[in-house]
């Protein structure tokens, strides 16, 4: 320490950390150093005394004291928003997000009030099937793991974390209608009679009875709709909302491993394979991927047929080559990647369909 | 000055005895202990509160802010990185909670608009003020009429014992910055208490600096 002591003012003192510490810890290690500064400097005792007053005095601050009501009521709201209520998917609400559920059913409301006002003019509007006196139920996924909601018609929903699905407690109308805001795969019990729909963002997708998986999440770019079995149509909702009763609007069909990406920025739909095309049939039914001396042709009709997907190509390419390959359970693109390495040809997905062409004219 | 200081919690928790030290409560709570966590609540629940009511009055808003911060520090308590000092680190994420949320009302600043440069208005200040009427409550009074952030480095450093070092941490600015705020108002409580001892009917100001 090189700071001049003999001038040290109250101030001095009580902001010296050494000296702090003498004056509340009776063992302190610097106490020596401090009483001999008493001793050699007589003169400053009694500024030294009032800063050891101010430190003791800041250290006993009434001010400063204990607030014994306000803890256990701190805790108590603590333990209620920690400890999880035992019903699936939901957890004890918060402010937050107490407000944002006031919000929503107000949207919902005000959304309601609109499209039956709306469907006074045009019947079409799916949305009139959620007549006022319907009640709605709402499945919010807090948790970390899948959930799987049950509907009346026996339909199952498996919704992803971070995700809600709001439907009604029993489907009346001529439609089946959910809205969806995030992930979940849907399994749909079958009924020609009544069309399910799931409103998901910008989207409307339709299917009869199939399973299939929406991703819609209120803050991604892109809607996707991947249809595992049956077929499903993916419409924007704005076109299917101002189409008439009578027609049709247009939107895209998918078949299984296709779906179909809405781009919300250019509110455009466009048709693709899946990122992992999965086997149609069930597992007693698989076909055999054992190629023996197969004709190429005969090797993509399999894939095709297994896969529900289009292999285009051009047969000059191969005359009349044939094949002999053990496959299992690869997926297609594996498959394909061995088949086109094997036969020296390449291969690329433009929207639903295979394309095979020659290798090596671009990239590799 | 690295005091390691037992704090007693108000609660008796039969388990405190489990842990020797900091470090291992906060193990036991990273892994769902809820004793720990609970221990830890206790163990610092008094200091949150105080040294939130050196940052704002509102007391419904320290109490929000401790709430949001046990409750996210639940929940997240698997990514818990180890902290040296649970007490400090409570303390900072208060404190960030409580400027993060003050800064957009704008009815309650933090800037210095209580400094008191002109010591005799300080003095006439305290007069008018009810409290003064014990040397604790002098002191107190005193005490308020610093900067809010002078106030705040103060209570860190004298009440908590953190080090000049710590309270900077704490506070989120730099060494010397802490040291200015707690030296420049440890300086105008001199000025303020001493301009007082001098007037006679305040008697207690003796008591205050009497001998030991």
């Amino acid at each position: 320490m090189l700071r001049d002591f003999s001038s040290y003012e109250i101030e001095d003192f009580a902001f010296d950390e050494t000296f702090q510490h003498w004056v509340l810890e009776p063992d302190s290690p610097h106490r020596e150093f401090w009483e001999k500064y008493i001793a050699s400097h007589p003169q400053q005792t009694d500024k030294l005394l009032a800063a050891r007053a101010l430190v003791v005095e800041l250290k006993n601050n009434p001010a400063s004291a204990t607030d014994n009501d306000l803890a256990p009521v701190i805790w108590r709201n603590i333990q209620a928003r920690i400890i999880p209520v035992r019903r699936i998917g939901w957890q004890p609400w918060g402010r937050w997000q107490v407000a944002a559920s006031v919000s929503l059913l107000l949207l919902l409301g005000a959304g309601l009030w609109w499209q039956f006002n709306q469907s006074t003019t045009n019947p079409s509007l799916v949305l009139s099937k959620f007549s006022t006196n319907e009640r709605l139920l709402e499945e919010v996924n807090r948790t970390e793991n899948t959930i799987r909601i049950h509907l009346h018609d026996g339909t199952v929903v498996s919704l992803a974390k971070d995700s809600r699905l709001t439907y009604p407690r029993t489907f009346d109308g001529r439609q089946r209608v959910v809205y969806l805001s995030g992930e979940a795969f849907f399994e749909v019990t079958k009924n020609p009679d009544q069309p399910f729909l799931v409103y998901a963002n910008e989207t409307v997708t339709k299917v009869l009875g199939t399973s299939f998986r929406i991703k819609a999440y209120a803050n991604a770019p892109k809607v996707v709709v991947a249809v595992r079995t049956g077929r499903v149509s993916v419409f924007a909702r704005n076109d299917f909302e101002s189409s008439p009763a009578t027609t049709q609007p247009n939107g895209v069909v998918l078949t299984p491993n296709q779906q179909a990406v809405f781009s919300r920025q250019e509110a455009q739909l466009q048709k693709t394979l899946v990122e992992q095309p999965v086997l149609l049939a069930t597992p007693a039914e698989q076909p055999s991927f054992n190629f023996d001396n197969t004709p190429i042709g005969a090797v993509f009709a399999v894939l095709e047929k297994a896969y529900g997907v289009d292999i285009v190509y051009d047969e000059t390419l191969f005359a009349s080559r044939t094949l002999t390959v053990s496959l299992e359970d690869e997926s297609l693109y594996e498959k394909l990647d061995v088949i086109c390495k094997t036969v020296g040809v390449s291969y690329q997905i433009i929207d639903t369909q295979v394309i095979i062409e020659r290798k090596n004219n671009g990239n590799p | 000055m690295n005091v390691f200081k037992q704090t007693k919690p108000l609660m008796s928790l039969p388990d405190a005895e489990r842990w020797a030290n900091d470090a291992q409560v906060w193990q036991a709570f990273k892994q769902g202990n809820r004793e720990a966590f609970e221990f830890l609540y206790q163990q610092n629940i008094q200091h949150l509160i105080q040294y939130g009511s050196k940052i704002t009055s509102d007391r419904s808003l320290i109490q929000d802010c401790i709430q949001d911060l046990f409750v996210e520090l639940w929940d997240s308590r698997e990514n818990a990185s180890q902290v040296a000092s649970a007490k400090h680190y409570l303390l900072k994420s208060l404190r960030y909670k409580l400027i993060r949320y003050l800064q957009y009302t704008p009815t309650e600043t933090l800037e210095e608009t209580k400094f008191v440069t002109d010591y005799e208005n300080g003095e006439s200040q305290l007069l008018q003020q009810e409290t003064v009427r014990s040397q604790g409550h002098l002191l107190a009074a005193a005490l308020k009429l610093l900067p809010k952030r002078q106030q705040e480095a103060i209570h860190l450093r004298y009440f908590e014992e953190l080090s000049n070092e710590e309270v900077a941490q704490v506070m989120g600015v730099n060494y010397q910055s802490a040291c200015k705020f707690i030296y420049t108002g440890l300086k105008t409580l001199r000025h303020t208490l001493q301009l007082i001892s001098l007037l006679p009917p305040v008697w207690s100001i003796y008591q205050f600096f009497k001998i030991l």
